[in-house]
């Protein structure tokens, strides 16, 4: 007699840290790139993870070389 | 008489424009905000009194066409024409009707005689400027029965007062109000940027070539500005204040928090830092009228000692924003000075601290509470300036790495090898004690708070986190020491290395964890999403790695509340300069000039094929539920998703498989319901789903097998 079987998404995340054969429920040992939050719905089902695109079309520092070193707002009164 | 908007009030340098008979004369104005005028100053002296003793000095007020009046006026008030003094030139106010005035819009104040008399002797003057500057409006003049005759170049003196609105509709309710915007700045390669407007970045040319990005950098927002500390280049970006310059201060230098006036333009504004305390010098200030400081006028005060402050200014004031050296204030020793150099600052409680001095790494500098430009440590009150070294407090005995306030409750000093925390105000009873001997910080960006109260950082074991209780800070606790209990080795993480900065997703509600190789942008990367729990309920640390290509590796992060929701997001500085953001909707990665596929990929299991575990066991079939399922349904739909199935004797061999080794079978599972009836047989079984190709992304509702035991001993 055959059992269902769900494979899961692993929504726990990675886990490096228990035996192989022991791979806690919900949890991976090989992943990249997913996030358990799909990009399709925001449900939690998990999926490949959002791309990045760009905010501003310019470029700080104006040069391929240069780094963003930081970043943050200002508040101000107006 | 109510706030003061628009108004012209030169010096010196006008002229007499006779107001009799049929001769009129009037001046257009446009406000810069929309109120309700209620009253307006002119100019005026009179000049005998023949015939016009029982007249009137009418001013109207008039929608215009062509910069002179036209229809009928809006409203008008009068005053009698020999109340008007004919020795002293003077304003003289006109209490006119509640008359609202639409920014951006040009109105007309028009001067005229009623009745109609007077001749050139008997009269009265409404005083102008043949080459006046008044940048919103025009003078004209008519008699005679012609038509208004402007003159562009001349503009009459006038003040016009008003109010807004603070109550009846809901649209009235702020107008005028002051209110608070954001702008975003970033830093790289030397420059600073600034968003001029929502979606635009510019560079701050004053600022190129004051700051070195190959130095340490920080940088924090207080008082409406930015403090950078970069070494030995500390400066300010000022945002808030306006600047006025001046050759000669005189006597008395303004202190912090005096108020001056301009004589002629009666702008005010509260001194906030001032460059010098003799000669020559730059005010900053808070401009708390509508009206401008103007080149050429006197600006009197009285500062703290109440001596006399008179100065003329040699320029018209500068509006934000602007950039300084960020100095003692009038960058004199009898406020004390700033650390020679500093790479790592914040705001707590008011004040500037300072970190980071490479010969000083153990010592911690605060300004002046409420006053970042006195460091006079000598001085001896509740919100004197403080340091490390001259203070019951005292040093801590660790190299500084990060600043970690929380409110005015606590500061967090993270260092190398341990973390320390002020309660309080140091010069007010506060403490310092230690939070953690056993951990330090990474860095002075390897941190960041959740929406609640819990600190994340990188340290000495991994990723750790510090709840706030009612009773402060509790000890670190390490999160990855049972799931990532080599993350450390793992990296091979070095501080001269490697880049880790940490932001809290408002939105997503994660904290994504970056760690960049400052050589070439190859990164390591963690995103640690807090919406994940078991099923009591308790919170899991669930964490997923992620790699970006390495134009688009994370140098820094911000989550910029932004006044417009578009721009509301974690914002990613990156590698190559260009700030990025996560976008549901892309299936690349921006790299620059080409977009780069993700690589997207999750090993589900190793899962045993035989309830006794070890034994054999076989897959007899396979259902993928893609998400959506159902091409052009309300759903999403995910794209085609590849499924590897591995099998082997041991979980470690057909994990080992799923990482490098070749798969048993593979498939492609459909953006809809795929079902896959080869079967499988074995004692472990993985599955691996991974992106197929560029511009797709995948989700699945479920992935469901049914596996049969098998007799047998294990293979």
């Amino acid at each position: 007699m055959a059992n269902g079987i769900e494979f899961s998404f692993p929504i726990f995340g990675i886990n490096k840290g228990e035996a192989v054969s022991k791979q806690p429920n919900l949890t991976s040992g090989h992943m990249n790139n997913v996030r358990p939050y799909d990009v399709l719905e925001t449900r939690r089902r998990g999926g490949q993870r959002p791309g990045l695109d760009k905010m501003y079309s310019q470029q700080i520092g104006e040069s391929d070389k240069a780094a963003v070193v930081w970043l943050g707002e200002i508040r101000m009164l107006i | 008489m109510g706030t003061l908007y628009e108004n012209y009030a030169p010096a010196s340098g006008w002229v007499a424009r006779r107001t009799y008979s049929d001769h009129e004369a009037c001046q257009t104005f446009t406000p810069q905000s929309s109120h309700t005028l209620s009253s307006a100053s002119v100019y005026l002296l009179r000049e005998g009194s023949t015939g016009i003793s029982n007249c009137n000095a009418v001013l109207e007020i008039f929608a215009v066409d062509s910069s002179v009046p036209t229809g009928s006026a809006l409203g008008s008030a009068a005053i009698n024409v020999m109340n008007i003094d004919v020795v002293t030139i003077a304003w003289y106010d006109f209490a006119m009707p509640n008359t609202p005035v639409v920014s951006g819009t040009e109105y007309a104040l028009a001067m005229r005689i009623d009745p109609q008399s007077g001749n050139a002797n008997n009269n009265f003057h409404w005083y102008y400027k043949a080459s006046g500057d008044y940048p919103r409006g025009v003078w004209s003049g008519r008699y005679g029965g012609y038509g208004w005759v402007t003159l562009t170049a001349a503009d009459a003196m006038f003040k016009e007062y008003g109010y807004v609105e603070r109550f009846g509709t809901v649209d009235n309710l702020f107008s005028g109000s002051k209110k608070v915007t954001k702008k975003l700045v970033a830093i790289a390669n030397d420059e600073l940027w600034w968003e001029t407007s929502a979606g635009t970045m510019a560079e701050v040319s004053d600022a190129t070539g004051h700051l070195n990005t190959n130095k340490v950098l920080d940088a924090f927002e207080g008082f409406g500005k930015l403090f950078i500390v970069n070494d030995t280049n500390l400066k300010v970006f000022d945002f808030t204040n306006i600047k006025a310059v001046t050759t000669d201060v005189g006597a008395n230098p303004p202190d912090k928090g005096n108020i001056l006036t301009g004589g002629t333009s009666s702008a005010k504004m509260i001194v906030d830092y001032i460059t010098s305390l003799t000669s020559a010098m730059s005010i900053y200030g808070n401009k708390i009228t509508t009206v401008s400081f103007s080149s050429g006028e006197t600006v009197t005060g009285t500062d703290d000692d109440n001596n006399a402050i008179s100065f003329t200014l040699s320029e018209s004031q500068v509006t934000a924003p602007h950039w300084y050296d960020w100095t003692s204030y009038g960058n004199d020793s009898s406020y004390g000075s700033l650390p020679d150099q500093a790479g790592i600052g914040c705001l707590y409680r008011g004040r500037a601290v300072l970190a980071g001095d490479k010969d000083y790494p153990h010592q911690w500098y605060m300004a002046r509470q409420s006053n970042p430009w006195d460091f006079d440590y000598t001085t001896n009150d509740a919100q004197s300036p403080v340091a490390g070294n001259n203070a019951d407090l005292g040093e801590v005995g660790d190299i500084i790495t990060a600043l970690i306030p929380r409110k005015d409750d606590f500061l967090i000093i993270g260092c190398t090898q341990s973390m320390w925390v002020i309660r309080g105000d140091p010069a007010a009873g506060g403490s310092l004690d230690e939070l953690s001997l056993s951990t330090g910080i990474f860095g002075k960006k390897a941190w960041c708070w959740d929406s609640e109260d819990n600190l994340y950082f990188w340290g000495k074991g991994g990723i750790y986190v510090i709840s706030i209780g009612s009773t402060g800070a509790s000890s670190p606790e390490l999160i990855t020491k049972y799931n990532l209990p080599k993350i450390v080795s793992d990296e091979s993480i070095n501080p001269s290395v490697h880049r880790i900065t940490m932001e809290y997703d408002n939105i997503r509600h994660g904290i994504l964890i970056t760690i960049t190789k400052i050589s070439d942008g190859s990164n390591s990367n963690f995103w640690l999403d807090l919406r994940i729990t078991d099923s009591e309920g308790n919170k899991v640390y669930s964490l997923f790695p992620e790699e970006y290509p390495t134009q688009a590796a994370v140098e820094s992060l911000h989550f910029y509340n932004a006044d417009d929701p578009d721009y509301r997001k974690l914002l990613i500085g990156g590698y190559d300069g260009y700030i990025r953001y996560f976008n549901n909707g892309s299936k690349v990665d921006d790299a620059g000039s080409t977009n780069g596929i993700i690589s997207a990929y999750v090993t589900l299991g190793p899962y045993a094929m035989n309830p006794n575990s070890g034994k054999l066991g076989k897959l007899m079939e396979t259902t993928v539920f893609p998400a959506g399922a159902k091409t052009g349904g309300t759903f999403g739909d995910s794209d085609s998703i590849d499924l590897k199935f591995y099998k082997g004797v041991t979980a470690e061999s057909v994990l080992s498989d799923a990482i490098a080794g070749t798969a048993f079978l593979s498939v492609t599972a459909a953006p809809e319901k795929t079902k896959i009836t080869k079967k499988i047989r074995g004692n472990y079984l993985a599955i691996k789903c991974a992106t197929i190709a560029s511009e797709e992304t995948w989700s699945f509702e479920k992935i469901i097998g049914k596996v049969k035991p098998v007799k047998g001993e294990p293979q």
